[in-house]
Protein backbone atom coordinates (compact mmCIF):
# COMPACT_ATOMS: atom_id res chain seq x y z
CA UNK A 1 0.00 0.00 0.00
CA UNK A 2 1.40 3.35 -1.07
CA UNK A 3 0.31 6.95 -0.68
CA UNK A 4 0.12 9.00 -3.86
CA UNK A 5 -0.10 12.67 -2.97
CA UNK A 6 -1.24 14.51 -6.08
CA UNK A 7 -1.82 18.11 -7.11
CA UNK A 8 -1.82 19.98 -10.42
CA UNK A 9 0.90 22.53 -9.68
CA UNK A 10 3.70 22.76 -7.16
CA UNK A 11 5.55 26.06 -7.03
CA UNK A 12 7.27 28.40 -4.58
CA UNK A 13 5.28 30.71 -2.38
CA UNK A 14 1.87 29.22 -3.09
CA UNK A 15 -0.36 28.29 -0.16
CA UNK A 16 -1.62 25.03 -1.67
CA UNK A 17 1.91 24.00 -2.66
CA UNK A 18 3.17 24.76 0.84
CA UNK A 19 0.30 22.78 2.34
CA UNK A 20 0.99 19.77 0.11
CA UNK A 21 4.70 19.78 0.90
CA UNK A 22 4.14 20.15 4.63
CA UNK A 23 1.45 17.44 4.76
CA UNK A 24 3.63 15.10 2.75
CA UNK A 25 6.44 15.59 5.24
CA UNK A 26 3.97 14.84 8.02
CA UNK A 27 2.89 11.63 6.26
CA UNK A 28 6.48 10.50 5.84
CA UNK A 29 7.14 11.29 9.49
CA UNK A 30 4.11 9.10 10.33
CA UNK A 31 5.86 6.25 8.52
CA UNK A 32 3.89 6.31 5.29
CA UNK A 33 5.57 5.81 1.95
CA UNK A 34 4.17 8.98 0.37
CA UNK A 35 5.33 10.81 -2.72
CA UNK A 36 4.14 14.00 -4.37
CA UNK A 37 3.03 13.80 -8.00
CA UNK A 38 2.32 16.95 -10.00
CA UNK A 39 1.34 17.98 -13.50
CA UNK A 40 3.54 21.06 -13.36
CA UNK A 41 6.36 22.21 -11.15
CA UNK A 42 9.54 24.23 -11.14
CA UNK A 43 12.78 22.53 -12.27
CA UNK A 44 14.24 22.64 -8.77
CA UNK A 45 11.40 20.49 -7.38
CA UNK A 46 11.13 18.06 -10.29
CA UNK A 47 12.24 14.51 -9.45
CA UNK A 48 13.43 15.55 -6.00
CA UNK A 49 10.48 16.97 -4.10
CA UNK A 50 7.81 16.08 -6.68
CA UNK A 51 7.50 13.66 -9.56
CA UNK A 52 5.63 13.98 -12.85
CA UNK A 53 2.02 12.84 -12.60
CA UNK A 54 2.34 11.45 -16.13
CA UNK A 55 5.00 9.05 -14.87
CA UNK A 56 3.02 7.97 -11.81
CA UNK A 57 3.08 4.18 -11.37
CA UNK A 58 -0.07 2.10 -11.81
CA UNK A 59 -2.20 2.50 -8.69
CA UNK A 60 -4.10 -0.35 -7.05
CA UNK A 61 -7.37 -0.46 -5.12
CA UNK A 62 -5.57 -0.71 -1.77
CA UNK A 63 -3.45 2.40 -2.48
CA UNK A 64 -4.23 5.82 -1.03
CA UNK A 65 -4.67 8.83 -3.30
CA UNK A 66 -4.57 12.23 -1.63
CA UNK A 67 -5.61 14.99 -3.98
CA UNK A 68 -5.42 18.77 -3.55
CA UNK A 69 -8.33 20.38 -5.34
CA UNK A 70 -8.03 24.09 -6.05
CA UNK A 71 -8.50 24.70 -9.77
CA UNK A 72 -9.77 23.24 -13.01
CA UNK A 73 -7.30 20.72 -14.41
CA UNK A 74 -7.21 17.57 -16.52
CA UNK A 75 -5.74 15.82 -13.48
CA UNK A 76 -9.08 16.26 -11.66
CA UNK A 77 -10.76 14.06 -14.26
CA UNK A 78 -7.89 11.59 -14.38
CA UNK A 79 -8.22 11.06 -10.64
CA UNK A 80 -11.76 9.76 -11.04
CA UNK A 81 -10.57 6.74 -12.99
CA UNK A 82 -7.54 5.89 -10.85
CA UNK A 83 -7.91 2.86 -8.57
CA UNK A 84 -7.36 3.62 -4.87
CA UNK A 85 -8.96 5.12 -1.80
CA UNK A 86 -9.43 8.84 -2.41
CA UNK A 87 -8.95 11.59 0.15
CA UNK A 88 -9.67 15.02 -1.29
CA UNK A 89 -8.29 18.19 0.26
CA UNK A 90 -10.48 21.05 -0.89
CA UNK A 91 -8.92 24.51 -1.00
CA UNK A 92 -11.81 26.10 -2.87
CA UNK A 93 -11.93 27.43 -6.42
CA UNK A 94 -12.44 31.09 -7.28
CA UNK A 95 -15.87 31.38 -8.90
CA UNK A 96 -15.65 32.12 -12.63
CA UNK A 97 -17.82 35.23 -12.48
CA UNK A 98 -14.93 37.13 -10.91
CA UNK A 99 -12.71 36.48 -13.90
CA UNK A 100 -15.30 36.78 -16.67
CA UNK A 101 -14.93 40.55 -17.29
CA UNK A 102 -11.14 40.38 -17.37
CA UNK A 103 -9.85 36.94 -18.25
CA UNK A 104 -12.29 34.67 -20.09
CA UNK A 105 -9.75 31.83 -20.17
CA UNK A 106 -9.39 31.91 -16.39
CA UNK A 107 -13.18 32.03 -16.05
CA UNK A 108 -13.50 28.98 -18.29
CA UNK A 109 -10.86 27.13 -16.27
CA UNK A 110 -12.50 27.77 -12.92
CA UNK A 111 -15.95 26.95 -14.33
CA UNK A 112 -14.50 23.65 -15.51
CA UNK A 113 -12.99 23.25 -12.03
CA UNK A 114 -16.40 23.49 -10.39
CA UNK A 115 -17.81 20.86 -12.73
CA UNK A 116 -14.87 18.61 -11.90
CA UNK A 117 -15.38 19.12 -8.16
CA UNK A 118 -18.97 17.98 -8.58
CA UNK A 119 -17.86 14.95 -10.60
CA UNK A 120 -15.32 13.98 -7.94
CA UNK A 121 -18.09 13.77 -5.32
CA UNK A 122 -18.88 10.29 -6.61
CA UNK A 123 -15.42 8.93 -5.85
CA UNK A 124 -14.35 10.91 -2.76
CA UNK A 125 -14.27 8.68 0.30
CA UNK A 126 -13.17 11.37 2.73
CA UNK A 127 -12.52 15.09 2.47
CA UNK A 128 -10.54 17.69 4.30
CA UNK A 129 -11.50 21.33 3.90
CA UNK A 130 -9.38 24.33 4.91
CA UNK A 131 -12.41 26.01 6.46
CA UNK A 132 -16.00 25.34 7.46
CA UNK A 133 -16.90 27.58 4.51
CA UNK A 134 -15.13 25.21 2.12
CA UNK A 135 -16.72 22.19 3.81
CA UNK A 136 -20.18 23.71 3.36
CA UNK A 137 -19.43 24.35 -0.31
CA UNK A 138 -18.54 20.68 -0.80
CA UNK A 139 -21.82 19.66 0.83
CA UNK A 140 -23.70 21.97 -1.52
CA UNK A 141 -21.94 20.30 -4.44
CA UNK A 142 -23.18 16.88 -3.44
CA UNK A 143 -20.44 15.48 -1.21
CA UNK A 144 -21.89 12.99 1.25
CA UNK A 145 -18.62 11.50 2.57
CA UNK A 146 -17.13 12.62 5.90
CA UNK A 147 -15.60 16.10 5.69
CA UNK A 148 -13.23 17.36 8.37
CA UNK A 149 -12.10 20.95 8.67
CA UNK A 150 -8.31 21.08 8.88
CA UNK A 151 -6.75 24.51 8.40
CA UNK A 152 -4.10 24.98 5.77
CA UNK A 153 -0.67 24.04 7.11
CA UNK A 154 1.53 27.14 7.20
CA UNK A 155 5.31 26.76 7.52
CA UNK A 156 5.76 29.41 10.22
CA UNK A 157 9.48 28.69 10.53
CA UNK A 158 9.91 30.41 7.16
CA UNK A 159 8.51 33.62 8.63
CA UNK A 160 11.40 33.80 11.07
CA UNK A 161 13.77 34.62 8.24
CA UNK A 162 15.25 38.11 8.28
CA UNK A 163 13.07 40.53 6.30
CA UNK A 164 14.74 42.31 3.41
CA UNK A 165 16.61 45.20 5.00
CA UNK A 166 16.39 47.56 2.01
CA UNK A 167 12.59 47.35 1.78
CA UNK A 168 12.14 47.67 5.51
CA UNK A 169 14.46 50.69 5.72
CA UNK A 170 12.88 52.39 2.72
CA UNK A 171 9.41 52.32 4.21
CA UNK A 172 10.20 52.76 7.91
CA UNK A 173 10.13 56.54 7.71
CA UNK A 174 7.31 57.43 10.07
CA UNK A 175 4.58 57.40 7.43
CA UNK A 176 1.59 55.11 7.85
CA UNK A 177 1.84 51.97 5.71
CA UNK A 178 -1.27 49.97 4.87
CA UNK A 179 -0.97 46.52 3.40
CA UNK A 180 -2.85 43.90 1.48
CA UNK A 181 -1.19 40.70 0.32
CA UNK A 182 -2.65 38.48 -2.37
CA UNK A 183 -2.20 37.93 -6.06
CA UNK A 184 -3.70 40.72 -8.12
CA UNK A 185 -7.02 39.08 -8.95
CA UNK A 186 -10.61 40.30 -9.27
CA UNK A 187 -11.95 38.24 -6.34
CA UNK A 188 -9.45 39.98 -4.05
CA UNK A 189 -11.13 43.30 -4.84
CA UNK A 190 -7.97 45.35 -4.81
CA UNK A 191 -10.11 48.17 -6.26
CA UNK A 192 -12.00 48.30 -2.96
CA UNK A 193 -8.72 48.43 -1.06
CA UNK A 194 -7.57 51.31 -3.29
CA UNK A 195 -10.88 53.10 -2.84
CA UNK A 196 -10.75 52.74 0.96
CA UNK A 197 -7.13 53.87 0.95
CA UNK A 198 -7.98 56.91 -1.17
CA UNK A 199 -10.76 57.78 1.28
CA UNK A 200 -8.43 57.24 4.28
CA UNK A 201 -5.75 59.41 2.71
CA UNK A 202 -8.16 62.23 1.89
CA UNK A 203 -9.98 62.12 5.22
CA UNK A 204 -7.36 61.21 7.81
CA UNK A 205 -3.76 60.86 6.67
CA UNK A 206 -2.54 62.34 3.37
CA UNK A 207 0.94 60.86 3.79
CA UNK A 208 -0.20 57.21 4.07
CA UNK A 209 1.01 54.54 1.68
CA UNK A 210 -0.64 51.40 0.41
CA UNK A 211 1.28 48.24 -0.47
CA UNK A 212 -0.59 45.86 -2.75
CA UNK A 213 1.79 42.93 -2.50
CA UNK A 214 1.02 40.17 -4.95
CA UNK A 215 2.11 38.87 -8.28
CA UNK A 216 0.55 40.14 -11.48
CA UNK A 217 0.98 39.95 -15.20
CA UNK A 218 1.41 43.33 -16.84
CA UNK A 219 -0.87 42.22 -19.62
CA UNK A 220 -3.65 41.23 -17.24
CA UNK A 221 -6.77 43.31 -17.83
CA UNK A 222 -7.61 43.50 -14.12
CA UNK A 223 -4.15 44.82 -13.25
CA UNK A 224 -4.33 47.34 -16.09
CA UNK A 225 -7.75 48.44 -14.87
CA UNK A 226 -6.44 48.87 -11.32
CA UNK A 227 -3.57 51.05 -12.49
CA UNK A 228 -5.95 53.09 -14.58
CA UNK A 229 -8.26 53.40 -11.59
CA UNK A 230 -5.43 54.78 -9.43
CA UNK A 231 -4.67 57.29 -12.16
CA UNK A 232 -8.32 58.30 -12.55
CA UNK A 233 -8.74 58.72 -8.80
CA UNK A 234 -5.53 60.70 -8.65
CA UNK A 235 -4.45 58.63 -5.66
CA UNK A 236 -0.70 58.54 -5.03
CA UNK A 237 1.45 56.18 -2.99
CA UNK A 238 -0.19 52.94 -4.13
CA UNK A 239 2.71 50.54 -4.53
CA UNK A 240 2.49 47.33 -6.54
CA UNK A 241 5.76 45.52 -5.80
CA UNK A 242 4.84 42.64 -8.12
CA UNK A 243 6.54 39.27 -7.85
CA UNK A 244 9.14 39.66 -5.12
CA UNK A 245 11.36 37.47 -2.97
CA UNK A 246 9.94 35.96 0.20
CA UNK A 247 12.25 38.11 2.36
CA UNK A 248 10.82 41.20 0.67
CA UNK A 249 7.27 40.06 1.43
CA UNK A 250 8.32 39.68 5.06
CA UNK A 251 9.70 43.22 4.98
CA UNK A 252 6.38 44.63 3.73
CA UNK A 253 4.63 42.93 6.64
CA UNK A 254 7.28 44.19 9.06
CA UNK A 255 6.97 47.77 7.77
CA UNK A 256 3.15 47.88 7.79
CA UNK A 257 0.86 49.34 10.41
CA UNK A 258 -2.43 47.77 9.35
CA UNK A 259 -3.65 45.05 7.01
CA UNK A 260 -6.76 45.80 4.95
CA UNK A 261 -8.59 42.93 3.25
CA UNK A 262 -11.64 43.73 1.11
CA UNK A 263 -11.68 40.38 -0.67
CA UNK A 264 -14.97 39.02 -1.93
CA UNK A 265 -13.97 35.38 -2.03
CA UNK A 266 -11.52 33.48 0.15
CA UNK A 267 -11.51 29.79 0.96
CA UNK A 268 -9.13 30.47 3.84
CA UNK A 269 -6.90 33.56 3.22
CA UNK A 270 -3.39 32.74 4.40
CA UNK A 271 -2.27 36.42 4.38
CA UNK A 272 -4.62 37.08 7.31
CA UNK A 273 -2.68 34.52 9.32
CA UNK A 274 0.60 35.98 8.09
CA UNK A 275 -0.54 39.42 9.30
CA UNK A 276 -1.35 37.87 12.69
CA UNK A 277 2.11 36.32 12.71
CA UNK A 278 3.68 39.75 12.19
CA UNK A 279 1.41 41.43 14.72
CA UNK A 280 -0.14 43.65 12.04
CA UNK A 281 -3.70 44.57 13.08
CA UNK A 282 -6.34 43.53 10.56
CA UNK A 283 -9.38 45.28 9.14
CA UNK A 284 -11.27 42.94 6.83
CA UNK A 285 -14.58 42.67 5.06
CA UNK A 286 -16.53 39.76 6.46
CA UNK A 287 -17.14 37.46 3.55
CA UNK A 288 -16.79 33.76 2.66
CA UNK A 289 -14.11 32.27 4.98
CA UNK A 290 -12.56 35.59 6.07
CA UNK A 291 -14.47 35.95 9.37
CA UNK A 292 -13.81 32.31 10.22
CA UNK A 293 -10.06 32.65 9.67
CA UNK A 294 -10.00 35.90 11.67
CA UNK A 295 -11.72 34.04 14.52
CA UNK A 296 -12.44 37.21 16.50
CA UNK A 297 -9.07 38.86 15.89
CA UNK A 298 -9.18 42.20 14.06
CA UNK A 299 -12.08 44.36 12.97
CA UNK A 300 -14.68 42.91 10.62
CA UNK A 301 -16.55 45.15 8.20
CA UNK A 302 -20.03 44.31 6.95
CA UNK A 303 -19.55 45.71 3.45
CA UNK A 304 -17.10 47.43 1.11
CA UNK A 305 -17.94 51.00 2.13
CA UNK A 306 -14.75 53.06 1.71
CA UNK A 307 -15.78 55.54 4.39
CA UNK A 308 -16.37 52.74 6.89
CA UNK A 309 -13.06 51.02 6.07
CA UNK A 310 -11.23 54.34 6.32
CA UNK A 311 -12.86 55.15 9.65
CA UNK A 312 -12.01 51.68 10.95
CA UNK A 313 -8.37 52.06 9.90
CA UNK A 314 -8.20 55.48 11.51
CA UNK A 315 -9.68 54.23 14.77
CA UNK A 316 -7.38 51.24 14.82
CA UNK A 317 -4.28 53.31 14.19
CA UNK A 318 -5.25 56.04 16.67
CA UNK A 319 -6.43 53.81 19.52
CA UNK A 320 -3.50 52.02 21.18
CA UNK A 321 -5.57 50.05 23.74
CA UNK A 322 -7.84 48.77 20.94
CA UNK A 323 -4.80 47.80 18.89
CA UNK A 324 -3.34 45.96 21.87
CA UNK A 325 -6.57 44.06 22.48
CA UNK A 326 -6.92 43.10 18.82
CA UNK A 327 -3.26 42.08 18.69
CA UNK A 328 -3.81 39.83 21.70
CA UNK A 329 -6.88 38.33 20.00
CA UNK A 330 -4.91 37.77 16.81
CA UNK A 331 -2.11 36.06 18.75
CA UNK A 332 -4.66 33.82 20.42
CA UNK A 333 -6.17 32.91 17.06
CA UNK A 334 -2.72 32.27 15.64
CA UNK A 335 -2.29 29.39 18.07
CA UNK A 336 -5.10 27.54 16.28
CA UNK A 337 -2.94 27.50 13.15
CA UNK A 338 0.28 26.37 14.80
CA UNK A 339 2.15 23.78 12.79
CA UNK A 340 1.94 21.19 15.55
CA UNK A 341 -1.77 21.68 16.10
CA UNK A 342 -2.66 21.46 12.41
CA UNK A 343 -0.43 18.42 11.86
CA UNK A 344 -2.16 16.75 14.81
CA UNK A 345 -5.56 17.55 13.29
CA UNK A 346 -4.42 16.14 9.96
CA UNK A 347 -3.06 12.98 11.59
CA UNK A 348 -6.34 12.45 13.42
CA UNK A 349 -8.40 12.89 10.25
CA UNK A 350 -6.05 10.70 8.26
CA UNK A 351 -6.35 7.96 10.88
CA UNK A 352 -10.16 8.14 10.60
CA UNK A 353 -9.91 7.95 6.81
CA UNK A 354 -7.63 4.89 7.03
CA UNK A 355 -9.99 3.20 9.48
CA UNK A 356 -13.02 3.94 7.32
CA UNK A 357 -11.24 2.50 4.27
CA UNK A 358 -10.46 -0.65 6.24
CA UNK A 359 -6.74 -0.19 5.78
CA UNK A 360 -4.02 -0.89 8.30
CA UNK A 361 -1.14 1.57 8.71
CA UNK B 1 -6.14 44.28 34.63
CA UNK B 2 -7.46 46.67 32.00
CA UNK B 3 -11.12 46.48 31.14
CA UNK B 4 -11.83 44.68 27.90
CA UNK B 5 -12.93 46.94 25.08
CA UNK B 6 -16.33 46.14 23.67
CA UNK B 7 -15.71 45.61 19.95
CA UNK B 8 -19.38 45.98 19.07
CA UNK B 9 -19.36 49.37 20.71
CA UNK B 10 -16.16 50.27 18.84
CA UNK B 11 -17.83 49.28 15.57
CA UNK B 12 -20.82 51.49 16.41
CA UNK B 13 -18.43 54.38 17.00
CA UNK B 14 -16.64 53.64 13.73
CA UNK B 15 -19.98 53.64 11.90
CA UNK B 16 -20.81 56.99 13.49
CA UNK B 17 -17.40 58.38 12.52
CA UNK B 18 -17.85 57.17 8.95
CA UNK B 19 -21.29 58.79 8.80
CA UNK B 20 -19.86 62.07 10.08
CA UNK B 21 -16.84 62.03 7.76
CA UNK B 22 -16.84 64.13 4.58
CA UNK B 23 -18.62 62.37 1.76
CA UNK B 24 -16.17 60.38 -0.30
CA UNK B 25 -16.20 61.40 -3.93
CA UNK B 26 -14.90 59.64 -6.98
CA UNK B 27 -14.93 56.05 -5.87
CA UNK B 28 -17.49 54.71 -8.27
CA UNK B 29 -15.60 54.91 -11.52
CA UNK B 30 -14.20 51.40 -11.50
CA UNK B 31 -15.08 49.30 -14.50
CA UNK B 32 -13.17 46.79 -16.57
CA UNK B 33 -11.26 48.80 -19.11
CA UNK B 34 -10.71 48.04 -22.73
CA UNK B 35 -7.24 46.81 -23.54
CA UNK B 36 -4.70 49.25 -24.89
CA UNK B 37 -3.05 48.93 -28.29
CA UNK B 38 -0.19 46.80 -27.04
CA UNK B 39 -2.53 44.48 -25.23
CA UNK B 40 -4.71 44.12 -28.31
CA UNK B 41 -1.64 43.13 -30.25
CA UNK B 42 -0.81 40.46 -27.66
CA UNK B 43 -4.32 39.12 -27.78
CA UNK B 44 -4.21 39.02 -31.57
CA UNK B 45 -0.89 37.21 -31.54
CA UNK B 46 -2.09 34.69 -29.01
CA UNK B 47 -5.18 33.93 -31.04
CA UNK B 48 -3.03 32.84 -33.92
CA UNK B 49 -0.82 30.81 -31.61
CA UNK B 50 2.12 33.16 -31.30
CA UNK B 51 3.69 33.12 -27.90
CA UNK B 52 4.36 36.52 -26.41
CA UNK B 53 7.85 36.28 -25.02
CA UNK B 54 8.70 39.78 -24.00
CA UNK B 55 7.06 43.09 -23.32
CA UNK B 56 8.80 46.41 -23.07
CA UNK B 57 7.59 49.78 -22.04
CA UNK B 58 9.33 53.05 -22.53
CA UNK B 59 9.47 54.81 -19.19
CA UNK B 60 11.42 57.99 -18.56
CA UNK B 61 13.09 57.71 -21.93
CA UNK B 62 14.36 54.17 -21.51
CA UNK B 63 13.04 50.82 -22.48
CA UNK B 64 12.22 48.95 -19.32
CA UNK B 65 12.07 45.22 -19.23
CA UNK B 66 8.67 44.03 -18.19
CA UNK B 67 8.82 40.31 -18.79
CA UNK B 68 11.89 38.61 -20.00
CA UNK B 69 14.57 40.56 -21.63
CA UNK B 70 16.32 43.82 -22.25
CA UNK B 71 16.73 46.27 -25.05
CA UNK B 72 19.65 44.42 -26.57
CA UNK B 73 17.87 41.13 -26.29
CA UNK B 74 14.95 42.63 -28.14
CA UNK B 75 17.16 44.00 -30.82
CA UNK B 76 18.89 40.66 -31.31
CA UNK B 77 15.62 38.81 -31.36
CA UNK B 78 14.28 41.15 -33.98
CA UNK B 79 17.38 40.59 -36.04
CA UNK B 80 16.82 36.88 -35.69
CA UNK B 81 13.30 37.33 -36.96
CA UNK B 82 11.70 36.06 -33.78
CA UNK B 83 8.52 37.32 -32.20
CA UNK B 84 9.33 40.16 -29.93
CA UNK B 85 6.79 42.93 -29.61
CA UNK B 86 7.62 46.49 -28.84
CA UNK B 87 5.17 49.26 -28.30
CA UNK B 88 5.44 51.29 -31.43
CA UNK B 89 3.21 54.02 -30.08
CA UNK B 90 6.35 55.65 -28.77
CA UNK B 91 7.51 57.87 -31.59
CA UNK B 92 10.64 59.37 -30.15
CA UNK B 93 12.96 56.48 -29.55
CA UNK B 94 15.93 55.50 -31.57
CA UNK B 95 14.31 52.25 -32.58
CA UNK B 96 11.29 53.92 -34.16
CA UNK B 97 11.93 53.16 -37.76
CA UNK B 98 13.42 49.78 -37.13
CA UNK B 99 10.79 48.49 -34.76
CA UNK B 100 7.83 50.13 -36.34
CA UNK B 101 8.63 48.55 -39.68
CA UNK B 102 9.15 45.19 -38.05
CA UNK B 103 5.84 45.22 -36.23
CA UNK B 104 3.98 46.43 -39.30
CA UNK B 105 5.54 43.58 -41.25
CA UNK B 106 4.38 41.11 -38.63
CA UNK B 107 0.89 42.52 -38.63
CA UNK B 108 0.70 41.98 -42.36
CA UNK B 109 1.94 38.41 -41.86
CA UNK B 110 -0.68 37.86 -39.23
CA UNK B 111 -3.41 39.17 -41.45
CA UNK B 112 -2.42 36.66 -44.00
CA UNK B 113 -2.42 33.93 -41.39
CA UNK B 114 -5.85 34.63 -40.09
CA UNK B 115 -8.33 36.68 -42.05
CA UNK B 116 -10.64 36.95 -39.05
CA UNK B 117 -8.12 39.19 -37.37
CA UNK B 118 -8.07 41.71 -40.18
CA UNK B 119 -10.62 44.11 -38.76
CA UNK B 120 -9.08 43.99 -35.34
CA UNK B 121 -5.62 44.59 -36.68
CA UNK B 122 -6.82 47.42 -38.90
CA UNK B 123 -8.36 49.04 -35.89
CA UNK B 124 -5.14 48.56 -34.00
CA UNK B 125 -3.10 50.09 -36.77
CA UNK B 126 -5.48 53.02 -37.06
CA UNK B 127 -5.27 53.51 -33.34
CA UNK B 128 -1.49 53.51 -33.49
CA UNK B 129 -1.46 55.92 -36.43
CA UNK B 130 -3.79 58.21 -34.51
CA UNK B 131 -1.10 58.11 -31.83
Amino acid sequence: MRVYHILPTLVYGDAVSNDARALNSALVAMGWHSKLYVARTVPRFLNSIAFPADAMPQTFPEDILIYHLSTGDALNERLIALPGHKLIIYHNITPPEFFAPYAPAAAALTAQGYEQVKALAAVAEYCLADSAYNAAELRRMGYTCPIDVVPILIPFDDYRRTPDAAVQKKYSDGRTNLLFVGRIAPNKRQEDVIRAFDCYKKTYDPTARLFLVGSYNVEDAYYITLRRYCKNLGVKDVIFPGHIRFEEILAYYAASHAFLCMSDHEGFCVPLVEAMCFGVPIVAKSTTAVGETMGGGGLLLPDNSPTLAAAALHRLLADAPLRAQLAAGQQQRLKDFSYQRVVAQFQESFAKFIAQAGLKP
Amino acid sequence: MEQEINIEQVMDEIRAAAAAAPEYQGGDAFAPGTPGGLQKLHIALRRVGRKVKAVFQKLAGKFVRVFVAMYLFAKNQLKDGKNVILDTATKTNDLTGYVHGEVERRLVALEEENAALRAELDALQNEKRAG
